[in-house]
């Protein structure tokens, strides 16, 4: 069988997603086993020629960044956004910015994205059934239950019994309900489910008189939340 | 109790031919390996494996007396689209056969409206076979079948042998240059013949939105309810009535059916959309 | 009153005997891990909870229809597919559930009856009578409890080896099945003769349980199937789909759920793989969709008439059993506060 060529490529972001992907360690040498990694900063590999497949995580913050992932694109079979950064532009993250104006566009506003894997960082099994899915010609399919059914899988307390903000009746699960097993709530980083209720949360949350910041509220309520959702 | 055979373990099989139908379709006979013999009703599904992508429900759409089995596949996802990649001698899996299929017993001697769209025609295909193999015992026999384009019609050249034995009519939605037959919705071919509403048993197979308009016209017909038969599609994992996800209103279609009744169903609002209001 | 044979346990007996049946069985118990009480296999007697107010979140359908269960496993080797069932790792398994309460003895009845049917699912079934079950009758109730309604506790019909009730320094024990007279007889330490009071006393017991419930006015269960089927087209469905949230915390929660999905998984070299399965939620849009884009449960009010109708009518038909053991885990947890008592409330008055 033809090894897929790969490129890993970084935009603006924290690189949190490559750490992601380099955790699996010896999962991902077995990874390697079975396609040709050709380019990847932090390794040090560079190849700037065809790829069959280029995971691009970080968001556009330049001018040079956008041409940048044009030529990507230009040069790639596949292209895979990795992470909330690549492909809502930090929408979760940026409360940390508060108001702030940096520039940090989605990189789907500059090219078609073929697949994304959601989530602050990205979920690294998530990211190993999507190799295995690409190696094997299968079409990549994201988890259709919500954060909250997979924390009642964990058996968890809900945090929203206990007076606290979670997102994960309206987000989409895949993540195993990472946050609330370490005890924080889920803050939305992998967008919305298939078929979400937010007039209705917002509802539940006020009648368990949790407060929910502006900001949030905000993005809930204003157009776009959620899109970018896998085909 | 220890000795329950496993029903979710699928018997092995060997893909002994492929034929290629149309752009996107293609028919696979299929040897169970071990197993002389594969019997089923015409209208019955099989589940089949694809090692390493899965399992997928498929209409059994070869004849009743040959030793193998024929399904007929279009690629639309995973294990469609690995079985695409499989060849003559590749092994694959099988359980089945599953459901319920045409309600033969009740069609000797009387009169058989078919009406397939699209790929609809492959559970209907083993009935075809199934009434030519044994002409005498069935009425007036019509076959009304519509495909989206003439390079989309299934078994074109089984057409011939099966004019000889049924009032075989075609359609499409979109002609092309070489096309002189009908163009339009299975429907209008329900102009072309004139049945005899009381000894006629209707049988239909087709996306959900074909059998609800045909339903439609059959009644405006005269077909009383009890006469109308089709064959649903839902989604599919287990075969055997515990996975659960392919009810309709409380309703095992892998069991029950997928052949029902007109009579028994034109209530639920989820067997044929707009078709009036689903009762408990 | 109960018809059933009585026995005394003194409760500084109960570890004494867990402890000999751990020398056949496997135990499982509601456990403390991290915080939460959860239903699991226990190594030492002395892991047992004393605490018989607490409730697992998970029932115990889990321990016979796991979250994520493997079928079997397979071995592609150049053009040949080596099957290995795991069934027989099913089979061998000898376990003793202790601790489960009447609501969640009824579910895995109802999840008996419904996995024998046609050819009989035989991970399930053969779960089921490898396990000896140990009932425990509840000394309280939580705010959701409503078993007397749907007449599946707090103490079970049947459907236990054991069912221990909770009276000042011992159990009262009801021997429920033979296996349990067995264990009874080979004990004959521990198992002391009842006295002619217990019965009585188990009767009181119950009624204490049920003054203490919020559970709505009971009624004849076909009654109640009637009602259902009256109100399918009823408005108030809306209101409750405008609340839901669509999360399928109810589903996988319920005692009684058994919808599950299966894929297979497989290594990187395409050679050894496994059909798996997992729970599933027909609250979930996905439930029903096929190949061909087609979702027939798309409003969110059919796919809450769903789960409620299955309860409550479509299991009727099926299996001739409702399918609601009256837990309330499903509002326990749910975020949109959907209290099922409500809903029936509504159905019977409509
Ligand atoms: C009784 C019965 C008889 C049938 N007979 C035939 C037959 O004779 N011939 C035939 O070709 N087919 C038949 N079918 C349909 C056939 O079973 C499906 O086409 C098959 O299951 C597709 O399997 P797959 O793995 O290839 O597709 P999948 O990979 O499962 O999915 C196919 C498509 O569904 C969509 N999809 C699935 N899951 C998701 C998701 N989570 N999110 C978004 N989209 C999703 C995608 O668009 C995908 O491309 C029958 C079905 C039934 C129930
Ligand atoms: S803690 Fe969050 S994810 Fe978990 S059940 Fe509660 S709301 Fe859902
Ligand atoms: S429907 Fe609700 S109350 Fe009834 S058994 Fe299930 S979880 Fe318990
Ligand atoms: S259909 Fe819904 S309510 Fe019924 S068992 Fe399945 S998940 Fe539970
Ligand atoms: S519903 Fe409540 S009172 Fe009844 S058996 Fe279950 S836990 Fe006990
Ligand atoms: S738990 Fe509540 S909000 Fe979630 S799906 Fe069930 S009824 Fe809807
Ligand atoms: S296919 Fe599993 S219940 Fe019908």
């Amino acid at each position: 069988m033809h090894k897929l060529k790969v490129g890993i490529y970084s935009l603006s972001s924290c690189e949190g997603c490559i750490v992601q992907i380099l955790n699996l360690e010896e999962r991902l040498l077995e990874v390697l086993n079975h396609v040709d990694l050709v380019e990847c900063r932090v390794l040090g590999l560079k190849h700037d020629d065809e790829v069959d497949v280029a995971f691009v995580e970080g968001f556009v913050s330049s001018d040079e960044e956008a041409t940048k992932i044009k030529e990507i694109r230009g040069r790639s079979r596949i292209l895979i956004a990795l992470g909330d950064c690549a492909y809502s532009g930090m929408r979760f993250v940026a409360k940390d910015f508060g108001t702030s104006t940096i520039r940090a566009d989605p990189i789907n506003m500059y090219v078609n994205v073929d697949y994304h894997l959601r989530g602050c960082p990205i979920d690294s099994e998530e990211f190993l059934s999507l190799i295995s899915d690409l190696i094997h010609g299968k079409k990549f399919k994201e988890s259709s239950k919500t954060v909250c059914s997979e924390c009642i899988l964990l058996e968890n307390k809900c945090l929203l019994d206990k007076g606290f903000l979670c997102l994960g009746p309206i987000t989409r699960g895949g993540c195993n309900a990472i946050c609330i097993a370490n005890n924080k709530g889920c803050f939305g980083c992998r967008g919305l489910g298939d078929d979400v209720n937010i007039s209705a949360f917002i509802e539940s949350l006020k009648s368990k008189g949790i407060s929910i910041p502006s900001y949030l509220l905000g993005l809930l309520k204003g157009p776009g939340y959620g899109s970018s959702q896998n085909s | 109790m220890v000795s329950m055979k496993n029903p979710y373990i699928p018997t092995k099989a060997i893909i002994t031919h492929i034929r290629n139908e149309t752009p996107d379709t293609k028919t696979f006979r299929i040897r169970i390996l071990d197993q002389n013999e594969f019997s089923f009703t015409p209208g019955q599904f099989i589940q089949l494996s694809v090692f390493g992508f899965g399992e997928a429900p498929f209409s059994i759409a070869g004849s009743t007396n040959e030793k193998e089995l024929e399904i007929t596949v279009r690629r639309i996802g995973t294990v469609t689209g690995a079985l695409f990649r499989k060849n003559v001698g590749d092994i694959v899996g099988v359980r089945g056969p599953f459901g319920k299929g045409w309600p033969i017993g009740l069609m000797l001697r009387r009169n058989i409206l078919i009406i397939a769209g699209g790929l609809g025609l492959a559970p209907l295909r083993s009935l075809v076979h199934y009434i030519i193999l044994n002409r005498e015992e069935f009425g007036k026999v019509y076959l009304l079948y519509g495909a989206r384009t003439p390079a989309d019609l299934l078994y074109k050249d089984e057409f011939n042998t099966w004019s000889r034995y049924i009032d075989l009519h075609l359609t499409v939605d979109k002609g092309d240059n070489y096309w002189k037959g009908r163009v339009g919705l299975v429907t209008i071919l329900l102009d072309d013949v004139s049945v005899d509403t009381e000894d006629t048993i209707a049988l239909q197979c087709g996306p959900p939105i074909m059998m609800h308009f045909v339903s439609k016209k059959l009644k405006s017909l005269g077909f009383p309810d009890e006469n109308i038969y089709l064959s649903l599609e839902r989604l599919m994992k287990c075969g055997m009535g515990f996975c659960g996800r392919c009810t309709v209103s409380g309703r095992y279609v892998c069991i029950e059916g997928p052949v029902f009744c007109y009579a028994d169903i034109k209530s639920f609002i989820e067997a044929i959309p707009e078709a009036g209001v689903e009762h408990a | 009153m109960i018809k059933k044979a009585l026995r005394r346990i003194y409760k500084d007996k109960l570890r004494l005997l867990m402890g000999r049946l751990s020398e056949e069985y496997n135990i499982f118990s509601p456990k403390l891990v991290e915080g939460r009480i959860i239903f699991d296999r226990i190594d030492d007697v002395s892991e047992i909870i004393n605490e018989y107010h607490t409730r697992p979140v998970l029932p115990v359908k889990k321990l016979f229809l796991p979250q994520r269960e493997t079928l079997f496993e397979y071995e592609i080797v150049d053009n040949d597919v080596i099957i290995s069932d795991k069934l027989d790792l099913v089979a061998r398994e000898k376990r003793c559930i202790f601790g489960v309460r009447a609501c969640d003895i009824a579910s895995l009845q109802i999840l008996r009856r419904f996995f024998s049917r046609g050819p009989g699912d035989p991970y399930v079934i053969g779960r089921l009578s490898n396990s000896m079950i140990i009932g425990i009758m509840c000394n309280s109730v939580f705010p959701s409890c409503f078993c007397h309604f749907t007449d599946s506790g707090p103490l079970p019909k049947d459907g236990f080896d054991l069912f221990l009730v909770d009276v000042d320094d011992y159990f009262i024990a009801i021997i429920g099945s033979e296996r349990g007279n067995q264990i009874a007889s080979k004990n004959e330490d521990i198992f002391l003769d009842a006295n002619k009071d217990d019965a009585l006393a188990i009767d009181n017991k119950v009624k204490e349980i049920v003054s203490l419930m919020k559970s709505p006015p009971v009624v004849d269960q076909m009654v109640l199937y009637d009602a259902f089927v009256r109100s399918f087209n009823l408005d108030f469905w809306e209101d409750y789909a405008k609340k839901c949230l669509s999360c399928g915390k109810c589903n996988f929660n319920c005692p009684t759920c058994y919808c599950f999905d299966i894929f297979d998984e497989v290594d990187l070299d395409l050679r050894k793989g496994r059909r798996v399965r997992v729970w599933d939620s027909c609250h979930f849009l996905s439930f029903t969709r096929v190949a061909s884009g087609e979702i027939f449960r798309r409003n969110r009010s059919s796919r809450l008439k769903q789960r409620v109708y299955h309860k409550f009518v479509y299991s009727v038909n099926d299996i001739g059993l409702i399918s609601c053991v009256g837990c309330g885990r499903c509002f326990e947890v749910c975020p949109a506060s959907i209290d099922l008592r409500d809903i029936i409330t509504k159905v019977l008055c409509g």
